[in-house]
């Protein structure tokens, strides 16, 4: 993208770090000293994060003897170089072996761009592999509940038809079980398929055909799931491929199974099953947590069986007289990570409390009788945490123990899946037994919360914005954008990290200047909780947008940061995106559309940001990701890839800077189609982190909302 | 609220009241506007409901 920029305006706090600019060709050491100059200490978290809940929690836990995820950084700091930077091959016993300036090769003759595309292609393996486990027990969950193997509801059967018309399957006469049961084996068999000469249908009828042409002309279709996840690991094997460019073909295929099966198909399946998002509003973040007479139960993880099953009945008769005979007056669940955003998208009345790295905060409070955990980004460190407390951990998932935790989980067979009521009542019991060892002395929750407007799946933006699902159009958005009321769509996806940025700051300041441009956001996945802690996602926040956008936003009474759900909910902004571009009659590459991963972390979150280059979606981060240590990996992702696909990989560690980036790249592509520009103006820190929205509420005398 | 150019983009399936739209995540209702379905679908012959069995007449 070009240079060319209107504003000199830095970020102060990584101007103030003296980190040398990336340039090709400069020695190893000065990348190194790159990354650990990017690191920001606990005290800097504490006093410049957007999340004044967190900031102060973890002041808590310090005065308290209590290890935080920001003191365990802190203790880890210097990382090592060699793997912050990717120089570092530890695949095989050959090694570890690392790749310098003076020793430019592995024992087994590897040069650095092999080392960081293997080691990246790794780790995308295993995100394929942790969202495959959660797509993998959907799609169970889907043809059990179609089937009536198990007890679980059917909870859209409508989106099941709908669905089913997407992937081509015929309905004519099929009872609506026998179709839902045919869109899981659909799903399941593009997941597991070995035979490479079948094709992936589910890539073919969900992808736009542009996309899927030209992924056909790069060679890059994936056979299955599994089979990449296997390829990914079998290719960087012991002295197997040592061909760079081999190593990126891999690399995409990989992505794409990650994309269409582990995300797109999950994000689907789930909303049969488990019923489609649908509008409320709710608080969010810890100031959400009753303390008085109330059991309190959080839920985090990923996979939904038990987490729904245990949601399914806690209100009941039967469960309410439990937590009466225990003395309390009331029980409640709270969402964590992306289990709590599937809740909260579907209006069931579970606020979000935390993601990832602030849970063991949240345990930290000593309001929770109990924390279900599940699996993928459960820190084990907060075991150590719940174990100062009363707080029982139990997990659920056979992928996800936890040393020292209760285990009530689903068997790794499956067998007890028609069981699954009981588990989950069994679960409550441990809870609601628990309330009586908790010490109200000991609770501290801090008064900071968000007013949230919840539940845009794909359904209510093409309610909001004239859409049509046969047509897979949102004819009003595209109308919008075309005719200069909105400037493009940008979407908040990932993790929130700890190292490389500030916890949940970057995000937000990232989102503020976007909207302050008359720029549409969505978001999902923990980085995407970040804008809700923040009181982006609440219609009150329409004071924050330029006029144009406010115009749109107050006229529809939608806020203007559009929370479509979990991780793999990234599917439902990617049909805002895909669909909006087909109503405007344009491709995905020619739409003013980004994407910001502002701090990805898990392994996840490198499917996550690629899926959407290969859609020909520009792509913005802030923290690198172990990739810098080979010129010719960062020129593939930030350069090569926008002539194969249309977009790239853009990395800048200044939220300011990646601002204005984005903000010119929406209004060259408007160029481009010949639709208005008008100017755009970068706001002060002053005006963007100081001025907190009215829809953050912090101090001791909260009212109730929603 | 519609915006003019949201209308001149494509008009809305605008519907009747019918029983069969009773919950249906489809349905419009969106304040000061008729009901609508982002389906495109009539409700007297609506594939959706048929498919589903609200017309009392689920496939086996």
């Amino acid at each position: 993208m070009s240079e060319k920029k209107k504003y000199s305006y830095e970020d102060e706090l990584t101007g103030s770090r003296n980190a040398p600019e990336y340039r090709p060709g400069m020695p190893l050491n000065e990348r190194i000293r790159l990354v650990h100059r990017l690191n920001y200490s606990k005290e800097e978290m504490i006093r410049h994060t957007a999340n004044r809940a967190v900031a102060e929690m973890v002041e808590h836990m310090g005065k308290h003897d209590m290890c935080s995820t920001f003191d365990r950084f802190a203790q880890q700091h210097p990382q090592c170089g060699y793997g912050l930077t990717g120089a570092c091959c530890a695949f095989c016993s050959y090694g570890p072996c690392r790749v310098t300036d003076k020793v430019p090769l592995t024992v087994c003759g590897k040069d650095v761009h092999l080392v960081v595309a293997g080691n990246a292609l790794r780790r995308l393996a295993a995100g394929l592999s942790a969202h495959g486990a959660h797509a993998r027990e959907v799609f169970i969950s889907l043809k059990a509940a179609a089937s009536g193997s198990a007890p679980i509801p059917l909870k859209c059967p409508e989106k099941g038809y709908a669905v089913a018309k997407l992937l081509g399957i015929g309905t004519d006469g099929k009872s609506i079980e026998t179709i839902c049961e045919e869109v899981a084996d659909r799903f399941i068999d593009d997941l597991q398929r070995a035979l490479p000469e079948e094709r992936h249908r589910t890539l073919e009828a969900l992808a736009p055909k542009e996309r899927v042409d030209r992924w056909k002309e790069l060679d890059i279709i994936p056979i299955s799931a599994y089979h990449e996840c296997f390829e990914a690991n079998n290719l960087t094997s012991h002295a197997t491929d040592s061909d760079f460019e081999s190593h990126m073909q891999a690399f995409m295929r990989t992505v794409l199974a990650y994309a269409i099966t582990t995300v797109i198909s999950t994000s689907l399946a789930t909303d049969i099953v488990y019923g489609i998002p649908r509008r409320s509003r709710i608080n969010v973040n810890l100031g959400s947590i009753v303390t008085e007479d109330c059991v309190n139960i959080g839920i985090n993880g990923h996979a939904p069986m038990v987490a729904f099953a245990i949601c399914d009945i806690v209100g009941t008769p039967r469960i309410m007289e439990k937590v009466r005979k225990a003395g309390a007056k009331d029980i409640r669940l709270y969402g964590m990570c992306c289990t709590g955003g599937e809740f909260i998208e579907r209006d069931l009345g579970i606020p979000l409390v935390a993601m990832a790295s602030s849970a063991e905060m949240a345990v930290a409070t000593g309001a929770f009788e109990a924390i279900v955990v599940d699996q993928q980004d459960v820190l084990p460190g907060m075991m150590p945490v719940a174990k100062q407390f009363h707080t029982k951990v139990i997990t659920t998932s056979p992928s996800g123990r936890k040393e020292g935790a209760i285990v009530l989980e689903l068997d790794y067979y499956l067998r007890n899946l028609d069981k699954i009521y009981e588990l989950a009542e069994q679960i409550l019991d441990i809870a609601i037994d628990n309330y009586r060892n908790r010490d109200p002395k000991r609770v501290y929750v801090p008064k900071v919360r968000a007013k949230v407007e919840m539940g845009f799946g794909i359904e209510e933006v093409m309610k909001v914005f004239n859409g049509s699902v046969p047509e897979k159009k949102v004819h009003g958005l595209a109308a919008l954008v075309k005719s200069g009321r909105i400037r493009g769509i940008v979407n908040f996806g990932s993790c929130g990290n700890i190292r490389g940025a500030v916890f949940e700051r970057n995000q937000i300041i990232i989102a503020k200047q976007l909207i302050k441009n008359d720029v549409l956001v969505t978001c999902h996945g923990c980085s995407g909780m970040g804008l809700l802690f923040a009181g982006l996602a609440h219609p009150d926040a329409s004071k924050l947008c330029g006029e144009r956008l406010r115009e749109v936003v107050e006229a529809k009474d939608i806020p203007p940061v559009l929370h479509v759900g979990a991780c793999t909910d990234s599917t439902r902004a990617g049909q805002v995106m895909a669909y909006t571009a087909n109503a405007a009659g344009v491709t995905n590459p020619q739409m003013p559309l980004a994407m910001v991963a502002a701090d990805p972390a898990a392994e996840k979150t490198m499917g996550a940001r690629y899926a959407f280059v290969l859609q020909g979606i520009e792509t913005y981060s802030c923290v690198q990701d172990n990739t810098i240590a080979s010129d010719r990996f960062m020129d593939y992702t930030g350069n090569r890839l926008r002539t194969m696909v249309g977009a790239g990989m853009n990395w800048d560690p200044d939220p300011y800077r990646i601002s204005e980036d984005i903000l010119r790249m929406l209004d060259e592509k408007r160029e481009n189609l010949g639709w208005p520009v008008w100017d755009y103006e970068i706001g002060t820190k002053e005006e963007i982190e100081d001025r907190i929205p009215d829809t953050v509420e912090i101090g001791q005398n909260l009212c109730t909302l929603g | 609220m519609l915006f003019d150019v949201e209308k001149e983009a494509a008009p809305r399936c605008t519907i009747e009241e019918h029983e069969v739209c009773a919950g249906c995540p489809y349905l419009g209702l969106v304040k000061d506007e008729e009901r609508f379905c982002i389906m495109g679908q009539a409700p007297q012959t609506c594939i959706v409901a048929k498919a589903c069995g609200r017309f009392g007449t689920s496939p086996p």
